[in-house]
């Protein structure tokens, strides 16, 4: 969750309350969740891999389950273990670099989520070898927002707009009744320029693009999202992958796992979930969209092409 | 504002920032014609301009708590950071802003400026963006 800008609009006569305990809840779950914060659980967990494991509380028990749940169902394309991998590129750190080759399969071997070991009972994870590692940046976000909906909700809150470093979650609808616009980043322009727009009540919307973390180096761009099975940044031919969801931690995993899987990959990946919808646009600039977000996306750049499905 | 907000709604607009790097040009949709410019360093408000009244372009440097700088563009109706020496400079790559809503953050150096302005709510505008 390192490096984001929470933004909240709350409405309602218990907003400032509501937004108060909002607050406290995120940095709770940064706290036990944050790979840079020393005494967070994943710290923990992580220092003990291949000795023992650690028992962890409800969140971020949930959170690892849910990522492991995810690794299965997109065959690794998501993978909580790459930690290594991150760390050794540094991407958006002072420590940003381009590895060996050597380095990266050294890493590499360390990648493998069915080393993690889930103990419900006990609430325990345990990493199976040493050195191993666990990242949950590309789904701790999506949690985070869940969460900060329950809190609103309990608070009486009915409307309000919750936009967590880029996840955006509309709940309810605004306070007028209608429907919450939501733009679409265009990935190749700078941050606000959209490529077109969404109307959505009670929904999480969530993008990964190759534009918001990434360093160049003689005019190749690395990014931030790593293809757990080579260990370098994810060159499927997607620029850009937004996942409509009711749930955020679906809509944080999907649009990560998607966007390592390309695009015919992680279409049928979406049509095959009930309830999930998504925009995909690929490095040919063409924009592709399931049927269910058909007659509600709304293209307002023309240097895009709708491919109609 | 129309009569009926008051009774809907305390409007409440929070900006926090969890921890180091990258900056964010935010939009909402409110547009007005009075432009204040709020910059604020460590979450304290340190200076406001009303950018309308801003006729000769105005240079100057903030300096943060652990000695880096921003240096801040303001012109009519319009401002930017111009230099900064934070590692990325997101900052400064998020260009100007000139409109109430917009936002420009360094999280580095803990500075945030923002537009405030009448809130009017443009009907066609769009409430968030992905990114």
């Amino acid at each position: 969750m390192m490096g984001t800008i929470v933004q909240l609009k709350v409405y309602g006569k218990n907003a400032e309350q509501a937004t108060k305990k909002a607050l406290e809840r995120i940095s709770d779950i940064e706290n036990k969740m944050s790979v840079n914060i020393e005494t967070s659980e994943i710290t923990k967990l992580n220092a003990k891999a291949g000795v023992s494991g650690e028992k962890l509380s409800v969140d971020t028990y949930s959170v690892i389950e849910k990522a492991v749940q995810y690794s299965k169902l997109t065959d690794g394309a998501l993978d909580a273990t790459i930690e290594p991998i991150v760390k050794l590129w540094g991407i958006g750190t002072d420590k940003e670099r381009i590895p060996s080759k050597g380095e990266i399969e050294e890493k590499l071997k360390l990648v493998d989520y069915k080393d993690i070991l889930l103990d419900k009972k006990k609430s325990t994870v345990q990493l199976k070898r040493t050195r191993q590692a666990i990242d949950l940046g590309a789904i701790a976000k999506g949690y985070t927002a869940d969460e900060i909906k329950k809190v609103l909700l309990a608070n009486k809150i009915s409307s309000a707009l919750i936009n967590l470093g880029g996840n955006v979650f509309a709940i309810g609808s605004k306070p007028d009744g209608t429907s919450w616009n939501i733009g679409i980043q265009n990935p190749l322009d700078t941050r606000g320029q959209y490529i077109g727009t969404i109307s959505v009540t009670d929904k999480s919307v969530v993008t990964s693009g190759n534009y918001e973390r990434f360093f160049i180096v003689d005019g190749k761009r690395y990014h931030h999202i790593f293809d757990p099975k080579t260990g370098y940044p994810s060159e499927a031919g997607l620029i850009s992958t937004t996942i409509v969801s009711d749930k955020s931690i679906d809509g944080d995993a999907l649009s990560t796992s998607t966007y390592i899987m390309g695009l015919s990959k992680g279409l049928k990946l979406i049509e095959s979930i009930k309830g999930v919808d998504a925009i995909f646009i690929t490095k040919d600039k063409k924009v592709y969209v399931t049927p269910g977000l058909k007659d509600n996306f709304k293209m307002t750049n023309k240097e895009f092409t709708y491919e109609k499905r | 504002m129309k009569k009926g907000d008051k009774i809907v709604g305390i409007v409440i607009l929070v900006i926090v920032v969890v921890s180091l790097c990258a900056a964010l040009i935010y939009k909402t949709s409110i547009k007005g014609t009075e432009k204040i410019a709020i910059i604020k360093s460590d979450g304290k408000v340190i200076k406001t301009i009303d950018l309308n009244k801003v006729v000769e372009p105005l240079e100057f440097t903030i300096k943060a708590a652990n000695g880096h700088y921003n240096t801040i563009l303001v012109k009519h109706n319009a401002i930017s950071i111009k230099d900064a020496d934070c590692l990325h400079k997101e900052c400064v790559k998020s260009g100007v802003i000139s409109e109430p809503g917009g936002i420009i953050v360094c999280l580095p150096h803990k500075l945030m400026i923002s537009i405030q302005g009448n809130q009017v709510k443009q009907n066609s505008g769009i409430d968030a963006g992905t990114f």
